[in-house]
């Protein structure tokens, strides 16, 4: 379904009983709804599940141009305001966790507890560089020059080696993506700090992370600096920790949304 | 071709050519000096021309002590000392090799005639090592072949070239020793010379491969901007361009390289 929200159509998909809590699930570069199948699923008994595709990704609108990380924020609150959603659990991975990370800090008192997945929430040097580097690739050779060297990236090795079935769905979700969705958001996730101000989050918040992704350490400076925050380590996942490993992930966030 | 124990190591290289500029080229991760057989021996009618497998690959040792792109350039400087290769040094380097040029570069920028990037990998940002350590993990516990997929599957794609040259290559590659192979992958983890590109003042000439699925051509393109009056050229080839497009290669070497001693000015 779509709904006008912050100036664009946004994609959304609500599964699970009217009146039960809500959880938002936001979506990571170059992926959908879709890459929550597994959380939906498992959640939807207990929760009211939301999910959204960013700016630029599946069935949402995909304006030209560099979004600015804020706007990414903006359209996670007037989604919930356009669904008369007062307040809600967020939870989100890479792109999505900054933006559950931002959201906490900007609009506290729209959200309950905040799950952050895989996501440095900062940009640094070196990082919005090769940003530009694939915003050129995805402007002049297309999405799809990006797909395998953004897949042996994101999963660890072995993973690769075995490619099991949701490494093509991921892929596809890849191809999926709007070059302009692309560009749109790379240039949001090139310049962006949400973990500098991570002292200030008051919300219960939980830091879930592949093993083998590459911020890891970084996130666990995050848990470090916030009391309170809990850190878990999905053993074995990569980048995708959700879909390696949709079992222990979501035993992690049902675990932490019943504050157990 | 010859052995010589410099730095500290054995190291197996080929020094041909006569006269002429002192032309280095610096094998790719998984490579060996054989990477440049298509290469070096049009490359040495007018130039010198040493090649030599890294520490820890080809023939050279394998070692079983953790290196650093430091010690591969210290490698280099004790090599070139003790064959009396003069400088200036013209360097060719494939993919992640880029990072011992630039790092030459820095250390002794008077030293440097050009430098020619293919498929450049210059840095890592601090923030993936913990990935490309597990990928050195993984081929030093699991093996060459069993890294095969994530590694030779995507960086050469089989059409890509010659099917000979393909069939070496990876049997070559094969023959790695994946703990030599998995230390070089650490090395590069910990490498980032990104801050050397817009301070090269020599020749600078950086070469992209149509096909190359590891790096795409166009952030190649892109970060070749970052080097002042540096040239840009898109050839067809892949990441591995010495061995899957070594014509065209050429023959861009053979108008960039000098004939004199100086590299030749950049158009």
């Amino acid at each position: 379904m779509k709904i006008k929200a912050n100036g664009i159509n946004i994609n959304y998909q609500i599964d699970g009983p009217e009146g039960a809590p809500w959880i938002v699930f936001s979506n990571s570069l170059a992926t959908s709804t879709a890459m929550w199948d597994e959380q939906a699923a498992a959640l939807k008994n207990s929760y009211r599940v939301l999910r959204y595709d960013q700016r630029g990704h599946g069935g949402t609108d995909a304006p030209g141009g560099r979004y600015a990380f804020d706007t990414l924020l903006a359209d996670a609150l007037g989604l919930l305001d356009a669904l008369h959603i007062g307040k809600a659990h967020f939870a989100g991975l890479s792109m999505g966790g900054a933006t559950a990370l931002g959201l906490a800090e900007r609009h506290p008192e729209r959200f309950d507890r905040i799950i952050v997945c895989d996501s440095l929430c900062q940009s640094t040097p070196q990082s919005a560089q090769q940003w530009e580097e694939r915003i050129a690739i995805a402007q002049k050779q297309g999405i799809e020059a990006l797909v395998e060297p953004t897949v042996s990236r994101w999963f660890p090795p072995e993973t690769v080696a075995k490619n099991p079935p949701h490494l093509d769905k991921v892929r596809a979700m890849f191809r999926a993506t709007p070059v302009n969705g692309f560009i749109g958001c790379a240039a949001a996730l090139a310049d962006h700090d949400y973990a500098s101000a991570v002292t200030g989050v008051k919300h219960p918040a939980l830091f879930l992370v592949g093993e083998k992704d590459a911020p890891a350490p970084a996130m666990r400076k995050l848990h470090e600096k916030l009391p309170g925050s809990r850190y878990i380590e999905l053993p074995g996942a990569g980048h995708i920790s959700n879909m390696d490993r949709p079992a222990e992930f979501n035993r992690a966030v049902a675990d932490f949304l019943a504050g157990r | 071709m010859p052995f010589i124990d410099a730095n500290g190591v054995s190291l197996h290289y080929e020094l041909a050519g006569a006269r002429g500029p002192s032309v280095v080229l610096l094998h790719e991760l998984g490579g060996t000096l054989h990477s440049w057989d298509a290469v070096a021996p049009r490359l040495a009618v007018r130039c010198r021309v040493l090649r030599y497998d890294q520490r820890g690959a080809g023939q050279s040792e394998k070692v079983r002590a953790e290196f650093t792109n430091d010690m591969l350039v210290a490698d280099f400087e004790a090599l070139a000392t003790q064959l009396s290769l003069p400088p200036p040094y013209h360097f060719v380097t494939v993919a992640a090799a880029a990072t011992q040029a630039l790092r030459f570069l820095e250390k002794h920028p008077d030293q440097v005639g050009s430098l020619v990037l293919c498929n450049p990998a210059p840095g890592v940002d601090p923030s993936r090592a913990a990935a490309l350590d597990e990928r050195a993990a993984f081929a030093m516990r699991e093996g060459m072949r069993a890294s095969l997929p994530t590694t030779l599957s995507i960086s050469y794609p089989e059409a890509l070239g010659e099917r000979a040259a393909y069939e070496a290559y990876r049997g070559r590659y094969l023959g790695n020793d994946p703990v030599g192979f998995g230390f070089g992958f650490r090395a590069l983890a910990r490498t980032n010379m990104l801050h050397m590109l817009p301070q090269i003042r020599c020749p600078t000439m950086v070469v992209a491969g149509r096909h190359d699925t590891v790096r795409p051509h166009a952030g190649t393109a892109e970060l070749s901007k970052k080097i002042p009056g540096a040239r840009f050229e898109l050839i067809e080839a892949g990441h591995f361009m010495p061995t899957q497009g070594p014509a065209p290669l050429v023959a861009l070497l053979e108008d960039f390289l000098p004939n004199d001693g100086h590299a030749r000015e950049k158009t």
